[in-house]
C-alpha cells in the first residue's frame, strides 16, 4: 500500500504574493479562495489525507507566539539552515491556552464533506526549541507544558481530523537518547486516546543513527526526510509502523525521475521491512515556486499511480 | 591600513520611494528617463548619508534591484524560478543554476563609477558574495554545491572584483548572509571568499548576519583573508542602557570569541535593529560600542553600521535611525577620549 499528502506550508501563487505586498483589501477573500484551489489540486491528485496549505500563516509558530498566554513575540530568527525567518517566542510566563488555537487557524470550512483531514502542528519539543525560555526552571517542565497545550488544541478538533502530523525538525537533530526518552513520554500524553492516526515528521536532519529510537514513539507513522538521511546510512531494522518518505526534494526545483523515486521506495520496503508506506515532500513545499510545487505534487501522483499498477 | 576608530558606515540598501518604484514599472516610460531617476536617487542616497555624517558611504543600492536577484540576472547559467518568502509577506526570487555559470562583465562598474565621481567621503561597495548566491540559488547542473559555490567565486566575483578594483574600488564589502546558515559548511565560506579575492589588493570585509552563533565560525574564520566583520547584533540585544554584560546579550558571546582567538580583524558592529521601527536611543547606541571597545580592548577594531541593509524600513525610519546612530557614535567617541 502506497499513500501520499503533502506537508506543512505550501508555496504562494504569484497573485498571492502580490496581494500580500500590497495589503490587499481583499487578502482575506484571497487566502480563502486559495487555498480552495489548493484543496481541490490535493483532491485532483488523489491524495490520500487532505491539508490545510497554510499560505495565510506567517511561520508555522506564529498562531502560538501570537495566541498564547505567558509568550511576548521576539527577534526574528534564522529557520533552521533556510534563507527564511520566523519571530521567535519568549516565554515570559507559565504558558496556556484557550485551546482555540488550531480550531481557528486550521480551514475546516473549505474542505469538501468526506474529506480526509491532515492538520499539521509542531510537537511539544520542537515548540520549546524555538522558543527563549525566560521563565521555566527546566526544560522538562517547559516541553510538558507544550504538551499539554498541544494536547488540549487537539483534543478541540480532533473530531474533525483525520491525520495529526507532528512536524519535528528540532527533534530530529536530538541525538542523545536520554533528551528523546523524556520527549517520548510527553508525546505519550499527547496522544493517549486521540485515536485519530498520527505522524512524526522528522524533517531536516539525518536520522541515521537514532532512527531505532524514533521506531518506539507513541505515533502511527514515522516520517522521514530521505533527502537528508541517507538510506544506506539507516541500519535495517524492522518497522512496524506506516514509514512516509519525504523523498521529494521540498528544496529544489530540479524534478525528481520518477524511476528513481520508485526504486528508492522498493528499497525503503525491503530495507524496513513495511508494509504500508507514503511518498511525502522532505519539507515544507514553500521553498519553491508553487509552480514547481504543482509539478511536484503530479509526480506524486503519477509515482503512487505506478507503484499501484505494479 | 590606514586605523579609523568608531568609523560609521551603512551595511546596504536603502528602500527606494513609492514614485520611483511606480515609474521604474510603468513600461511607457523610456530606459533614458528610468536611467536618470536612478541616477538622481543614487545622488541623493549619497548625499543623505554624507550629511547624516556617515564616514563610509555608498548610495543604498538604488539601481539595484535586491541584494541577490540583481546579481543572479547578470550571470549567465541562473535563471529566476520564482519568489519565495523570506518572513511574513517580504519575498525574494530565486535562480535556478541550470548550467555552468559564466561571466557576462562587470555588473557593479556603472554605478561604482557614478558613486566615485560624486562621493566626498570613503566608498565601501557592497558585492553579493559567491556563498551566498549558491546558497540561495538552486543547484540543478553541478555535481555538488561545492563544486557550484567555488565555480562562482573563481569565474563571477573574483573577475568582477578584479574589474572592479581596476578602477578605483578600494573597500569592499562582501555580503555573505547565508554564511552560518549552515555551520558545517564554514570551510567552503571561508575558501568560497578566498578564492573570490585572490590575487587581488583592496580592503575587504564581510557582512554575515542573523547567526545562531557566530562563535561557530571558529576557529575556521581565522582562515578568512577578510580585514573587517559587518555583523547583525543589535537585533538580539536588549533595549537597556548599560555596558555590563547581562545589558548587552546581543553581543557578549561574539565578542569574547573574538578577543579569545585574539583577533586583529575590524568589526562593522551593527547597533541598529532593522527589522523594527523604534528608533534606537543615542545612548543605547553609545553604550552598544563601549562594550565591544571594553571587550576588544581597541577602539580602532570597531565600526559601527547597521545590522543589515535598511530596505525592510521607510526612508524616514532609516535616516532616523542612521541620524541616531552617528550621534551615539559621537558619543562614544566623547567618552573615549577621541574627539
Amino acid at each position: 500500500m502506497i499513500q501520499n499528502w503533502i506537508s506543512g506550508i505550501y508555496s504562494r501563487s504569484e497573485t498571492l504574493i502580490e496581494a500580500t505586498r500590497r495589503q490587499d483589501k481583499t487578502l482575506q477573500q484571497l487566502y480563502e479562495n486559495e487555498k480552495r484551489k489548493l484543496i481541490k489540486r490535493q483532491i485532483k491528485n488523489k491524495f490520500d489525507y487532505i491539508s490545510d496549505p497554510l499560505i495565510d500563516w506567517d511561520d508555522h509558530i506564529r498562531p502560538f507566539t501570537d495566541n498564547l498566554r505567558g509568550v511576548e513575540k521576539g527577534a526574528l530568527t534564522r529557520y533552521y539552515e533556510n534563507n527564511t525567518f520566523y519571530r521567535q517566542p519568549i516565554i515570559t510566563n507559565k504558558i496556556t491556552t484557550s485551546g482555540q488555537i488550531l480550531k481557528n487557524n486550521i480551514c475546516f470550512n473549505l474542505f469538501p464533506k468526506r474529506t480526509k483531514i491532515k492538520i499539521d502542528v509542531l510537537d511539544p519539543f520542537t515548540l520549546y526549541d524555538l522558543s527563549v525560555n525566560e521563565f521555566y526552571k527546566s526544560e522538562e517542565e517547559l516541553i510538558g507544558d507544550f504538551g499539554n497545550i498541544i494536547r488540549k488544541e487537539l483534543l478541540r478538533i480532533k473530531d474533525n481530523v483525520n491525520l495529526i502530523q507532528f512536524n519535528a525538525p528540532s527533534l530530529a537533530r536530538v541525538q542523545e537518547k536520554e533528551q528523546l526518552n523524556m520527549v517520548k513520554e510527553v508525546m505519550n500524553k499527547v496522544t493517549k486516546n486521540l485515536n485519530v492516526t498520527t505522524c512524526l515528521n522528522l524533517w531536516g536532519s539525518d536520522i541515521s543513527n537514532t532512527i531505532n529510537e524514533f521506531v518506539n514513539f507513541p505515533v502511527d507513522v514515522i516520517g522521514i526526510d530521505f533527502i537528508t538521511t541517507k538510506i544506506n546510512k539507516c541500519d535495517p531494522i524492522p518497522i512496524n509502523k506506516m514509514l512516509a518518505c519525504g523523498l521529494i526534494d521540498a528544496k529544489n526545483t530540479k524534478m525528481e525521475e520518477k524511476k528513481q523515486i520508485i526504486q528508492k521506495l522498493k528499497t525503503i520496503r525491503k530495507q524496513f521491512g513495511v508494509k504500508s508506506i507514503s511518498l511525502i515532500p522532505s519539507w515544507d513545499f514553500e521553498f519553491i515556486p508553487e509552480t514547481f510545487a504543482n509539478r511536484k505534487i503530479e509526480l506524486m501522483k503519477l509515482i503512487k499511480q505506478d507503484m499501484k499498477e505494479k | 591600513m590606514k586605523k579609523f576608530p568608531i568609523a560609521t558606515q551603512e551595511i546596504g540598501s536603502i528602500r527606494k520611494p513609492k514614485w520611483l518604484v511606480k515609474l521604474l514599472q510603468n513600461k511607457d516610460i523610456s530606459e533614458e528617463i528610468k536611467q536618470t531617476a536612478r541616477d538622481d536617487m543614487s545622488l541623493l542616497n549619497l548625499k543623505m548619508f554624507e550629511d547624516i555624517g556617515l564616514d563610509v558611504v555608498y548610495d543604498g543600492e538604488a539601481k539595484r534591484v535586491e541584494m541577490y536577484e540583481y546579481s543572479v540576472r547578470r550571470i549567465e547559467g541562473i535563471t529566476l524560478a520564482g519568489k519565495i518568502r523570506s518572513w511574513d509577506n517580504k519575498y525574494y526570487n530565486k535562480g535556478r543554476c541550470t548550467k555552468k555559470v559564466k561571466y557576462k562583465g562587470p555588473y557593479h562598474l556603472d554605478e561604482f563609477m557614478f558613486i566615485k565621481k560624486n562621493a566626498r567621503k570613503m566608498i565601501k561597495l557592497p558585492i553579493t558574495g559567491a556563498y551566498t548566491l549558491a546558497d540561495w540559488s538552486y543547484n540543478e547542473c553541478y555535481k555538488s554545491k561545492e563544486d557550484f559555490t567555488i565555480d562562482l567565486a573563481r569565474k563571477i566575483i573574483r573577475p568582477l572584483i578584479r574589474d572592479l578594483v581596476k578602477e578605483g574600488a578600494d573597500f569592499i564589502q562582501i555580503d555573505e548572509p547565508a554564511a552560518t546558515t549552515h555551520p558545517d559548511e564554514i570551510n567552503l565560506v571561508v575558501d568560497s571568499f578566498n578564492e573570490s579575492i585572490k590575487g587581488i589588493n583592496a580592503k575587504f570585509g564581510v557582512h554575515i548576519c542573523y547567526s545562531g552563533n557566530y562563535s561557530d565560525m571558529y576557529p575556521h574564520v581565522l582562515e578568512m583573508k577578510n580585514h573587517q566583520y559587518e555583523l547583525e547584533f543589535a537585533n538580539r540585544d536588549s533595549w537597556s542602557k548599560g555596558v555590563q554584560h547581562a545589558k548587552r546579550n546581543g553581543y557578549s558571546s561574539f565578542l569574547k570569541t573574538f578577543r579569545e582567538y585574539g583577533e586583529k580583524k575590524e568589526i562593522g558592529l551593527g547597533v541598529l535593529d532593522v527589522h523594527v521601527n523604534e528608533i534606537e536611543p543615542i545612548e543605547i547606541i553609545r553604550d552598544r560600542i563601549l562594550y565591544a571597545v571594553k571587550i576588544v580592548d581597541d577602539p580602532n577594531l570597531i565600526h559601527v553600521n547597521p545590522d543589515c541593509g535598511l530596505r525592510t524600513r521607510s526612508r524616514e525610519t532609516s535616516f532616523a535611525k542612521l541620524k541616531n546612530m552617528v550621534s551615539g557614535a559621537k558619543l562614544a567617541k566623547k567618552s573615549l577620549g577621541l574627539i
